[in-house]
């Protein structure tokens, strides 16, 4: 599995595919952070909708820079099982890293309000985290090889993506937002309750999906 | 409790790759298409992939070759129907074209598939090494496979796909861009494996002077598979009756129980063989019968 997750985020790493989404969330984070004062928590939840939409891109790129045949190539070779799960932990990987860059950007720059406590940061961490894999899962359904056409794929995740926010959907952008901006950090882990056992069955519906659909799709 | 059984049963199904009685890999009642109303490529196939058989698939271009190839490797799951895969079965798979080509060197792109065959290190890169070798693209590993010429190209994903002498190897028109001396080094590369006791399935939609001799056909028409007589002289000497075999310039000397003779010489000519003569041999009870392959016939 280690060889299969390996082979895909190299091959994303050397495809340059990340560059764009990657500024769009760097560039995001540095300008969400440039006006003091930045209350810890507050300002962490504010960029947890572009964390979102960033990682939307990122996995769609992800999943789209690697072309049929290699892909055929890949699942011939290690199997259906490491082949889909082997993709599958390779996004939550990006999602992961993306979640900590998120974090890591204002506290290395020191623009948070106060030096963030180790609870403030896991609460941040953990926020951004779900709002990251929500995206990765959102964004797998729009993906090849279950969506080929480019305009079809941007355009239904973007459609998906916003429809979250005033359907309220627990997991989605928007309450995980509110879930962190608690105004204390022992608050946040009982307010992102729902949206933890949300994200898993969204999370695990997706994972069906991708299990049954992918290679017959391809 | 039903409804757990039953989604624990699907996702294992959707997860996991069956394993398969006595063949390699089975398709049962597999269809392929690959869009809602697009027409059926391959339907209502029931097709079993032996142990140890070069089987060549042949078939007009769209014919459905490149899918069936697709199915037998796993890449792609029928839209009906089931794949069935002996446990734990290593396939190599080389496709017709690696476009858009991976980002990687040549030798990178080794060393990732070496890894996920989970090979040593050290004898992956041998391995590699020596195929390349014997393809001619020795010199080529350090390129990225993005400036490679169409034939490089190829012969790496041959390499790839031979790489660890899969059980299973499944070469979609290998032939297609190689030039006339790596073409005769993967007929070799392709019979030493074979020997060894793989199964290698290759698809050519055209007739070629340098090509392994299969000892199955398979013809893809029609949205089917269906069998055709070999020329093999493998498949002649299982024939029942045949003593021996000699094969020199493109000719075919068999001795044969001369009680058989009548048997084989109806098999050779179904299997698209002209025979030359027929003629008693020294030792009693013998004949010798002389052949050449029929232009023309598969």
């Amino acid at each position: 599995m280690r060889a299969t997750v390996r082979y895909l985020l190299a091959e994303y790493l050397r495809s340059w595919r990340f560059v764009a989404p990657g500024v769009l969330l760097v560039a995001g984070v540095i300008v969400a952070y440039a006006q003091p004062p930045n209350p810890v928590l507050s300002t962490a939840a504010s960029v947890i909708p572009l964390l979102f939409a960033a990682q939307c891109w990122l996995t769609l790129a992800f999943f789209n820079s690697q072309g049929s045949p290699d892909r055929h190539v890949l699942a011939a070779t290690v199997g259906g099982r490491r082949f889909v799960l082997g993709r599958l932990l390779a996004a939550g990987a990006i999602a992961a890293i993306a979640a900590v860059v998120t974090v890591a950007i204002p506290f290395a720059g020191r623009r948070f309000a106060h030096p963030p406590t180790a609870g403030e940061l896991a609460a941040i961490l953990f926020a951004n985290l779900i709002g990251a894999l929500g995206a990765t899962a959102l964004a797998a359904l729009f993906a090849r090889p279950l969506i080929y056409s480019r305009v079809v794929s941007v355009l239904g995740l973007a459609v998906c993506a916003v429809l979250t926010v005033p359907l309220h959907l627990p997991g989605s952008a928007v309450p995980t937002a509110q879930a962190l901006d608690a105004g204390h950090a022992a608050h946040v882990p009982g307010r992102l309750a729902g949206d933890i056992m949300s994200l898993l069955v969204f999370t695990a519906a997706v994972g069906v999906v991708c299990a049954r659909e992918w290679r017959r799709r391809d | 409790m039903r409804l757990p059984a039953t989604l624990a049963g699907i996702l294992s199904e959707m997860l996991t790759d069956h394993a398969g009685d006595g063949g390699l890999v089975l398709l049962a009642a597999a269809a392929k298409r690959y869009a809602w109303r697009d027409p059926w490529v391959l339907k209502d196939l029931d097709l079993t992939v032996a142990p140890g058989h070069l089987v060549e698939v042949r078939g007009a271009n769209g014919s459905g070759k490149s899918t069936l190839l697709r199915m037998l490797a796993g890449a792609t799951l029928p839209t009906r129907g089931r794949r069935v895969a002996a446990a734990g079965l290593a396939v190599g798979y080389g496709p017709e074209r690696l476009i858009p080509a991976p980002p990687f060197a040549a030798g990178t792109y080794l060393a990732h598939y070496a890894r996920l065959r989970r090979l040593p290190e050290a004898m992956g890169g041998a391995h590699a090494a020596a195929l390349a070798e014997r393809l001619g693209v020795a010199s080529l590993l350090g390129e990225p496979l993005r400036t490679l010429s169409k034939g490089s190209l190829q012969k790496v994903v041959i390499i790839q796909a031979l790489l660890g002498e899969p059980a299973l190897v499944i070469l979609d028109e290998p032939f297609a861009g190689l030039d006339a001396e790596a073409s005769v080094a993967l007929c070799d590369v392709v019979s030493e494996v074979t020997a060894a006791g793989s199964t290698v399935l290759f698809s050519d939609h055209r007739e070629r002077d340098v090509r392994p001799r299969a000892d199955l056909v398979w013809r893809v028409s029609d949205g089917g598979v269906h069998e055709e007589p070999v020329r093999s002289v493998a498949v002649l000497a299982r024939l029942s009756g045949v003593i021996s075999t000699r094969e020199q310039d493109g000719r075919v000397e068999l001795i044969v129980a001369a009680r058989a003779s009548d048997a084989v010489l109806s098999s050779l000519i179904a299997s698209g063989w002209h025979v030359t003569g027929v003629a008693a041999d020294t030792t009693p009870g013998r004949m010798r019968i002389d052949a050449v392959a029929r232009v023309g016939a598969s």
